[in-house]
């Protein structure tokens, strides 16, 4: 085979010397080499772009390769990660399609078109690939860990949290499977499985501001608001620009009645993102509750501005106007959170009549 | 000293204290005047308060405190004068101010009287001062005597069970607006006994007001009679209030009970025969005279508050228990059924120990619906004297355990005649809280939605959403098994006019000393382009004719990766003084031994010299300045002749051959760097003769 090689090889260049020996080099512009390199030379210079994260060139290098070798299966993979790091991910579906058709016993091309499935939504397919994945002998925590993650963008939890156990006999280190299994659990009312696997999550990513946010939560529906501070505090720490959880601690001082403190959190929280329609209607509530009814209207009526369609903030505008004896403006707001998909409205709607 | 005790009483606004009796303890003359300024009129508020005080009724309560203040300006430090305006303030409207009374009379003397600490934990209580108030009355129980616990230590345990009723109730206060019905309705007097018409435009009531039909006291305690008034509403107020006069109102007690659910019967209560229960007809806009409920209702008893159900087919009504047969309180809840066949009414039954209570139950309405009933009474979760309550009948006729309304509806004092508006969303009642206009007042219930502060909060539940996982994954690089190239291309001109010249480029392989490339630059353009396989050292000659041929010398590691190099290469003419750099022309390090590589460069220019036979060449050895100048003066001539010697040896005349070496005195490049000493390193071609 090899002096095959060499063999086809001096002949090439015999025929390239000839070529030269001969002709007029002008409208010489790419050299073509013995036995097809293109289609190699473009793919590695697909890979150097790929790892310098310029993904357009890789694209078109990856594309290169494939015109010189349409059965290329790895061109078409790697061109199917580069569209999907642009977020192309309706190309990254059919060359990864193309890539199971060439190749139909690799995994990563399963997980690969999954990953895109799941990225457009598409969780149903994403599941399905993910699946196939690791029947096709992938041996990575990550395809369980994905599945568990469609399994919970749907609703389908106790399915979730085996896909994240299963993620996690792979990966005992696996930090985000143990913060979604806890997500999943709490999601299933188990919130003190929830609890023991963000603590798990902690103890593996104890940087990781998000898991003492999630933590925070757990507590906090135990009604552990201290806690709950204490985990909301660790999370601004260790993201000072942690909005989400200065607006949850605000929460966790309004149940725990410190309503004077729960407002210097929703303002902090509004300070760090002044759009943030969540934190001004967490804070017409504390206002509510210190009887400052004219100003908490004001505010979740900026809520309102911000999401027309915020059915709770219309819904607590309605009950600081029925303080204020403004009742028909109170109802009035209760029937538009009602229109707007908040249900409990309705039986506030009762009084209207 | 001595003490007079007695029973309490009233007629309708009885109060829970009727259950107890106090002491009153006498002033003596030297007890209480001190300075001479002053004492003959104290002395003589003290004789007439302790009269009005004795007649123990509500109004002679009140003339007795308007006494006592008068002489507690002279002396305010008289325990038992404080004791005695304590108590009257207990007995009358405002309740609220007994409390410091006491206080200070305990402070004074906590013995002025062996009942101070009770009165002092019921102005407590009445205060909603819950935990003091245990306090005091857990006080004064451990001090009873086993006989006056017997008589009052159930009093004083319903006490604390109420003090603790309190403070759980007014933890978790309901959701509402208590309105007081204003001027228009409510006086210094007591109002009471509220009911509305469905459409809740007219409300008539109960007041024991001086505009009373005959303007005559009732001398049981010295309170005008009651009457019954209507009032209106005008733009969400009640306005206009007007006595309903004759028939209705009489020159004694006629109360208001309830209206029928069409507004065209109304009952009364009426103080004749012991106190009985009266039904008005409205015809037309006049009323008839009331006539007696039925016997079946009205009993030799007392009855004071009946409501009928929106169909008619029974009332509920209040009645005075008969003597001790009954051990269900003074007063609880009755109900008669109405007969369709006979067409009577019914005897009344009572409504049991579900609803009523050994203390008593007292202002029955019910609801439109039939089948829930409000109610006050002293019993159940009360947190003191009448509280509001509601139980729902269910299907087989039972009653669901009465729920306390909650605070601020229900107070320590008495809270009563509850009636409710058609829609459900108001109530009114009377109540004795402080701040009204003086004694019971009417109040408008606005009942609230319960609390519902939605918070809005988000989490990072799914940690690759908020922190992505790096999943790219790509295939490694393919390793590259055929020869790799260098594209080396560019134009060959004239050095002097940089017109295009086609020239031979020949290419040896300089370690097989072979031709491996031949090619020739386009005659138009001059554009040359070579392919060099990776992994050797590569001779390149430019050769055209009449002109001095120009070499390269390329190494392309096997490592290097496909890559182009332009060069462009300007021939000289074979003009004397045209030079060039022999770079394929190598010897053994700091030796002038030629290495093999050189000899295809050699043969070019042995070539050269045969087809042009007039050309006299110098050939020069250069070095770069490492080393002495006579070494490198040595080894640089040394080298020129070893290429001279080469020459000879392949048939070039010696006399067209020089030698000469320069040492390094005539460098191309720096010497600083290793890269520009080898530049320097060289052997040089120059045409001294043509």
């Amino acid at each position: 085979m090899k002096k095959f090689i060499l063999l086809t090889v001096f002949t090439v260049m015999l025929a390239v010397f000839n070529i030269y020996a001969q002709n007029n080099p002008d409208s010489i512009v790419t050299l073509v080499v013995a036995d097809n390199q293109e289609a190699e030379i473009a793919y590695n210079k697909g890979i150097a772009n790929f790892n310098g994260k310029n993904y357009e060139l890789a694209i078109s290098n990856f594309t290169e390769a494939i015109t010189y070798r349409n059965n290329f299966d790895k061109a078409y993979f790697n061109r199917a990660s580069a569209k999907a790091e642009i977020k192309d991910f309706a190309g990254a579906i059919d060359d990864f399609t193309m890539t199971i058709q060439l190749a139909p016993q690799n995994p990563k091309a399963y997980f690969g078109r999954g990953v895109a499935y799941f990225n457009i939504a598409n969780f149903d397919k994403a599941l399905a690939d993910f699946q196939t994945s690791m029947e096709s002998g992938s041996a990575d925590a990550a395809a369980p860990y994905q599945a568990g993650i469609c399994y919970f963008q749907t609703g389908r939890y106790a399915d979730a949290v085996k896909m994240f156990d299963k993620a996690i006999s792979i990966d005992f280190s696996f930090a985000y499977a143990y913060n979604d299994r806890g997500s999943a659990k709490r999601n299933l009312g188990d919130l003190e499985g929830a609890l023991a696997d963000y603590t798990k999550a902690i103890n593996l990513k104890p940087e990781m501001a998000i898991l003492y946010n999630n933590r925070g939560s757990i507590l906090r529906k135990m009604n552990e608001f201290d806690k709950a501070i204490d985990d909301y505090t660790k999370a601004v720490e260790l993201n000072p620009e942690y909005y989400m959880a200065l607006n949850n601690r605000g929460s966790a001082r309004f149940e725990s009645k410190d309503y004077e403190g729960a407002i210097k959190d929703f303002d902090a929280c509004l300070a760090m993102k002044t759009d943030y329609a969540y934190a001004l209607n967490n804070k017409g509530t504390a206002l509510t509750k210190l009887k400052k009814y004219t100003e908490a209207v004001e505010v979740f009526t900026k809520a309102i501005e911000l999401q027309p369609a915020y059915a709770i903030a219309y819904f607590n505008r309605g009950s600081a106007k029925e303080l204020m004896r403004d009742f028909t403006g109170a109802c009035s707001d209760w029937k538009t959170a009602l229109k707007f998909g908040f249900s409990d409205a309705a039986n506030y709607i009762d009084s209207c009549k | 000293m001595r003490y007079i005790v007695f029973a309490l009483f009233t007629i309708i606004f009885s109060g829970s204290w009727s259950a107890y009796a106090q002491e009153f303890p006498l002033i003596s003359e030297e007890e209480f005047l001190n300075t001479r300024s002053g004492q003959r009129d104290a002395w003589e508020n003290i004789q007439d308060g302790n009269d009005f005080f004795i007649q123990d009724t509500k109004g002679t309560y009140l003339k007795a405190l308007d006494k006592y203040l008068q002489a507690n300006e002279y002396n305010p430090n008289n325990a038992k004068l404080n004791y005695l305006i304590g108590i009257c303030y207990m007995k009358t409207a405002q309740k609220s101010l007994a409390a410091g009374f006491m206080e200070k009379a305990y402070r004074l003397n906590p013995h002025v009287t062996f009942d101070v600490v009770f009165w002092l934990a019921w102005a407590y209580h009445l205060n909603s001062d819950f935990d003091k108030a245990i306090k005091s009355y857990k006080t004064y129980y451990e001090d009873l005597s086993p006989a006056e616990l017997r008589t009052t230590g159930k009093l004083i345990e319903k006490k604390i069970a109420e003090c603790k009723s309190g403070i759980e109730l007014t933890t978790s206060p309901v959701r509402v607006f208590i309105d007081n019905l204003g001027a228009d309705v409510n006086t210094a007097y007591s109002e009471y006994s509220p009911v509305i018409s469905a459409d809740e435009e007219v409300m008539l009531y109960t007041s024991r007001r001086p505009e009373t039909l005959g303007e005559k006291i009732d001398p049981n305690d010295l309170l005008f009679f009651e009457d019954i008034y209507m009032a209106f509403k005008s733009k969400n107020k009640w306005v206009a209030s007007v006595n309903m006069g004759k028939p209705v109102n009489t020159k004694k007690h006629d109360a208001c009970v309830s209206l029928s659910p069409d507004g065209q019967s109304l009952f009364i209560f009426r103080s004749s025969s012991g106190g009985n229960l009266y039904e008005c007809i409205l015809q037309g806009d006049e009323w008839l005279d009331p006539a007696p409920l039925p016997k079946v209702i009205n009993s030799s008893m007392h009855e004071t508050s009946a409501a009928l159900t929106p169909d008619g087919k029974k009332v509920y009504f209040i009645r005075q228990k008969e003597g001790t047969e009954t051990t269900e309180g003074d007063k609880d809840i009755f109900v008669s059924v109405f007969n369709s066949i006979t067409q009577k009414w019914e005897e009344g039954q009572n409504l049991g120990k579900v609803i009523n209570t050994p203390y008593n139950e007292d202002g029955i309405f019910v609801h439109p619906d039939g089948k829930t009933i409000y109610f006050s009474s002293e019993g159940h979760n009360s947190m003191g004297g009448y509280d509001i309550f509601y139980s729902k009948m269910d299907d087989k006729g039972r009653w669901s355990k009465p729920q306390n309304l909650g605070s601020p509806i229900n107070t320590p004092d008495d809270d009563l005649f509850f009636v409710l508006s058609s829609d459900g969303k108001r109530g009114y009642y009377s109540s004795t809280k402080p701040g009204g206009f003086g004694d019971a007042d009417l109040y408008q219930i606005t009942f609230l939605n319960p609390e519902l502060l939605v918070q809005s909060n988000e989490d990072n539940l799914i940690a690759a959403i908020s922190s992505p996982m790096a999943l790219s994954n790509i295939e490694s690089s393919v390793e590259l098994k055929k020869i790799r190239l260098t594209i080396v291309k560019g134009l060959v001109t004239e050095a002097m006019s940089n017109n295009p010249i086609e020239a031979q480029i020949e290419v040896t392989d300089n370690e097989k000393n072979e031709i491996v490339f031949r090619n020739v630059s386009n005659s138009k353009t001059g554009k040359y382009l070579l392919t060099l396989p990776s992994g050797k050292n590569y001779g390149i000659a430019i050769k055209a004719d009449g002109y001095l041929w120009h070499s390269e010398n390329f190494n392309i590691p096997f490592a290097s990766e496909y890559q182009v190099v332009e060069k462009n290469i300007s021939l000289l003419s074979l003009d004397i003084g045209s030079k060039i750099v022999l770079k394929n022309v190598f010897f053994e390090s700091g030796k002038s031994v030629l290495k093999f590589e050189s000899f295809p460069e050699l043969e070019q220019i042995a070539n050269l010299l045969e087809i042009y036979q007039n050309l006299v060449i110098e050939i020069s050895g250069h070095t770069d300045n490492v080393g002495t100048t006579a070494v490198n003066q040595t080894l640089s001539t040394n080298r020129a002749k070893a290429v001279v010697d080469y020459l000879v040896s392949k048939g070039v005349p010696a006399n067209r051959l020089q030698y000469k070496g320069y040492g390094f005195t005539k460098p191309i490049a720096g010497n600083d760097t290793e890269e520009h000493r080898a530049l320097n390193r060289r052997v040089e071609f120059t045409i001294i003769q043509n």
